[in-house]
């Protein structure tokens, strides 16, 4: 461990999880605050600060003072100085008020919890940032892409970049994000090159014959200007569907047409990507000027893996397997982990990275309404040997967790992930997610 | 009292309701048949103001000195509906969803008063009227409302509302039970849909009171040439003469015809069921009758209309659509680009439901949407609250909101008649269920300045 390193995140953690009490808990309920999006950094301004209308005493933030140590405006850890988003609204940066899905993080344990309500979130190790987008209902950032520095735990820019962004794929070259936009079921891309990122064009999916918009998306190796995209039926089960390649929007002429729908799509080697179909088969996905032609594998891929990850000639499943397809049309198992879960794989080091999530039923308090969603699972981060397949190294969480996804590595030994609050009723739409930054350098190589 | 309030008044006296009646009724206006007492500013018309009941006037203005959402209230406490400061000392009227009374003591909000007009709030002004439908003229400031064949004092009328002073300016027969109403683009044309006889009918606008004009026989259904009544009305843009209706009858399928001053056109669009006016030479059509959930672009010759008919961009049951400078606006939220009309694309989603108001080219929307109190949604209760929304037509977000006081069951027909005036029809039934937009109590309210 990294001793003074792990000192100062501990100290940011400590104050960014001031900003992830249990306060919230109002704001999932009844009169929603007003959306002022401005006057970052004044006394008031900012979410639930003056004139908040409907939210009367109990509501998060409504103290004159515009909240806590965690209001809007510099104050360390939270976020630095305001930024000018599209349409030149301030657009605070930073937490500035709890979400419940940081309610349940321990303060003892040594993460940062982001009040960021993200819907997707990707790593872009080159630049060491973390990209979040963040959906239209959102109290903050809603529809915008989040830059955040993980290692501060600062939210150094957000743009606008459209109606309820729901997937993120960036090119291997690290020069463009492309986001899928549930809302207007389309593709944007945004320059990253750019500091902020510039949202550039918008193009419309293909359009399939009920509301679909692309739930999974991969950029191809060496062609920033191409999505593979998996659709996703909005209203329609099961709601798996197609898989396209668009260049700048324009579809190739080979798709893969459902059903069997597309479930996950993975990079390959170049020329090649991977995916997981509803049928249980893993697809190998040639790729050429004609569009997608895939060959489906049976029984290769087991315990219904709802995920999974390409690296340096191995697919790495969230049920736990070890694919090697350094054979793109020949795959074949390559091992088991001890442990399933997200993975950051680490091939070269012949290791990966594993995140656990366990139910813990003593978490589990009777006492709250049956409607309440409670943080129940316990994780572990475990490093993992591609020779033995057994774990060499690991890192407790405390506190407990939500439903957990999108595990990324935005430089070596620091890892994020959502950890997202699982809709309950009476309010199915507000769903409520953070930001969780891990720095475990132990887990590194 | 001027001569708007008189005729207020006259409905008043006619309900047998008075200012010297004092009572601590609750009687709510929220139900259908019950929105009968009204107080115009200035005159104490009303009986003492119930839960629920709207009330006109007072010697201070309605938010005077704070704005809602101006931020100059400190801490969430001033400009809170049903807080304190913004509505103090004004308007009895109506209950908030925490059961407290709004302000004012009671009776006191009936004392004339200097205001001269209907004041800024979050209470809408029941106005006594059970509306079938409603159209907003914007560029004479009134309102057109149409009242139905089993109403007590104005059955089967065609009334133009001063919104400013909730006033009844006329009322002119218009036929039998009118349920739907189009204006011409000039303002010079209503067209009125006559459920009763089966027609439609033309109202020149340029004379007062407004002076119905001809009346044409809804043009029959592909399959069915008996009880068809026009379920949507939209006069093509740039005429006056030229409409595009959804023929109906009860239980069927829709078609869209054209008709050029009662003259259909010869061909017909099958299976659509709600029209929005487009830009020239486009209407739009949207199906809320089956789950094809079709929105389609009809591009209109003198053979009549013809659909572009696209799937996976709508949905829902029930959805209004409305057009705006380029956008289709659908109130299950979703928005389409239509400026290349024969290829409309989705634009965006908010991610609110309801009746909706668009400015699209200040890119900005106002909805009036429901806010269910508890986890079930109802329709046949007076159960829902309102929450206007101002929305952010670019980045699709929400810009404010504010809850309307009161509890309410189907809102259709949400008009702005002036800037930030705006009204809607509370129906107890859905719109969906009876097929065409059942009648309703009309309310009034001027909103809040949110555009700050």
């Amino acid at each position: 461990m990294t001793r003074s390193r792990f000192e100062s995140l501990f100290g940011l953690a400590l104050l960014a999880l001031a900003a992830c009490d249990g306060r919230s808990q109002a704001s999932g309920q009844g009169n929603r605050r007003p959306v002022t999006y401005g006057a970052g950094g004044s006394p008031g301004g900012g979410y639930g600060g003056g004139g908040a209308i409907g939210g009367g005493p109990t509501s998060v933030g409504g103290e004159p003072s515009g909240g806590d140590a965690t209001a809007p405006g510099g104050t360390p850890g939270t976020g630095g100085e305001p930024v000018e988003a599209m349409g030149g609204r301030p657009i605070l940066t930073g937490p500035s008020s709890g979400v419940p899905a940081c309610a349940a993080v321990s303060q003892s344990t040594v993460v940062t919890c982001l009040d960021i309500d993200a819907s997707a979130l990707i790593a872009d190790p080159a630049r060491g940032l973390l990209y979040a987008v963040v959906k239209g209902d959102a109290s903050e950032h809603a529809n915008e892409l989040v830059v955040i520095d993980p290692e501060q735990g600062t939210v150094e820019a957000s743009v606008v970049v459209g109606s309820d962004p729901a997937a993120l794929a960036l090119s291997d070259d690290g020069t463009r994000l492309w986001v899928s936009l549930e809302g207007a079921l389309a593709l944007r891309e945004v320059d990253v090159t750019r500091s902020p990122p510039e949202p550039g064009a918008q193009y419309p999916l293909p359009r399939l014959y009920t509301e679909a918009y692309a739930a999974t998306l991969v950029v191809p190796a060496g062609e920033p200007e191409s999505v593979a995209f998996a659709y996703q039926y909005e209203h329609v089960n099961p709601n798996a569907a197609d898989a396209v390649l668009v260049d700048s929007g324009m579809p190739r002429a080979k798709r893969l047409a459902s059903p069997p729908g597309i479930n996950a799509l993975a990079l390959g080697p170049v020329g090649y990507l991977f995916g997981l179909d509803d049928d249980g088969n893993l697809l190998t996905i040639a790729v050429d000027a004609d569009g997608l032609t895939a060959t489906p594998h049976a029984s290769i891929a087991r315990g219904g893996p709802s995920s999974f990850v390409y690296d340096d000639g191995f697919l790495f499943t969230s049920a736990g397997q070890v694919l090697d397809v350094t054979a793109p049309n020949t795959p074949e198992v390559a091992g088991t982990f001890a442990e399933s879960g997200l993975v950051v794989p680490h091939v070269a080091a012949s290791g990966a990275v594993v995140l656990t999530n366990t139910y813990d039923p003593s978490a589990y308090d009777a006492s709250m309404p049956t409607s309440t969603t409670q943080a129940l699972d316990t994780i572990v981060l475990r490093h993992m040997s591609l020779t033995s397949f057994a774990a060499d190294a690991e890192l407790a969480l405390d506190g407990h967790y939500y439903d957990v996804a999108n595990l990324v590595e935005p430089k070596p030994g620091l890892f994020a992930f959502i950890d997202y609050q699982i809709p309950s009723a009476p309010n199915l739409r507000t769903v409520r997610a953070a930001v969780i930054v891990v720095p475990a350098p132990e887990l590194a190589e | 009292m001027n001569a708007r309030v008189r005729a207020l008044w006259l409905l008043t006296v006619a309900l047998g309701i008075g200012c010297d009646e004092t009572t601590s009724d609750t009687q709510s206006c929220s139900t259908d048949d019950d929105c009968s007492r009204v107080c115009v500013f200035g005159d104490c018309l009303g009986a003492t103001p119930g839960p629920g009941i709207a009330d006109y006037g007072s010697g201070a203005t309605y938010g005077s000195g704070g704005t809602y959402g101006n931020g100059s209230s400190a801490g969430g406490t001033g400009a809170t509906t049903g807080g304190s400061g913004a509505n103090a000392g004004r308007a009895s009227a109506g209950r908030s969803s925490s059961g407290v009374s709004v302000g004012g003591a009671p009776g006191a909000a009936c004392a004339p008063g200097s205001a001269g007009e209907l004041d800024v709030g979050t209470t809408p002004v029941c106005l006594g009227l059970q509306a079938n439908a409603l159209v907003a003229d914007p560029s004479r400031g009134k309102l057109y409302a149409v009242i139905g064949k089993d109403d007590a004092l104005h059955a089967n009328e065609l009334l133009v509302i001063d919104p400013e002073h909730a006033s009844i300016e006329a009322s002119v027969a218009i036929g039998s039970n009118p349920d739907a109403l189009a204006l011409s683009d000039d303002a010079t044309r209503l067209w009125v849909g006559l459920h009763g006889s089966f027609t439609v009918r033309e109202v020149d606008l340029t004379v007062s009171p407004p002076a119905p004009g001809a009346e044409y026989p809804v043009p029959p259904l592909s399959f069915e040439a008996q009880g068809v009544y026009a379920g949507r009305l939209v006069v093509l843009p740039g005429s006056t003469e030229s409409i595009a209706l959804s023929i109906r009858c009860d239980g069927c399928s829709a078609e869209v015809a054209v008709m050029d001053a009662g003259t259909p056109r010869p061909n017909h669009v099958s299976d659509l069921s709600k029209l929005a006016p487009g830009p020239s030479g486009y209407v739009f059509g949207y199906n809320d009758l089956d789950t094809g959930y079709d929105f389609a672009t009809l591009a209109l010759d003198a053979s009549g209309p013809t659909a572009n008919d696209i799937e996976g961009l709508l949905d829902g049951f029930g959805t209004e659509i409305t057009y705006d400078a380029g956008y289709v606006f659908a109130s299950s939220g979703q928005v389409l680009d239509v400026s290349t009309p024969d290829s409309p694309v989705r634009a965006g989603t908010f991610d609110y439901q309801g009746n909706l108001v668009p400015h699209a080219e200040q890119q900005r929307v106002v909805m009036l949407s429901y806010s269910p109190p508890a986890d079930v949604f109802s329709t046949d209760a007076a159960t829902n609250t309102l929450a206007l929304r101002e929305l952010d037509l670019s980045a699709y977000r929400e810009l404010f909101e504010t809850a309307l006081v009161g509890q309410y069951t189907t809102v259709h027909d949400f008009v702005e008649v002036k800037p930030g005036l705006f009204a809607f029809v509370d129906s107890q039934a859905s719109a969906f269920v009876t097929s065409s937009p059942a009648k309703g109590s009309l309310y009034l309210f001027r909103a809040p300045d949110f555009t700050e």
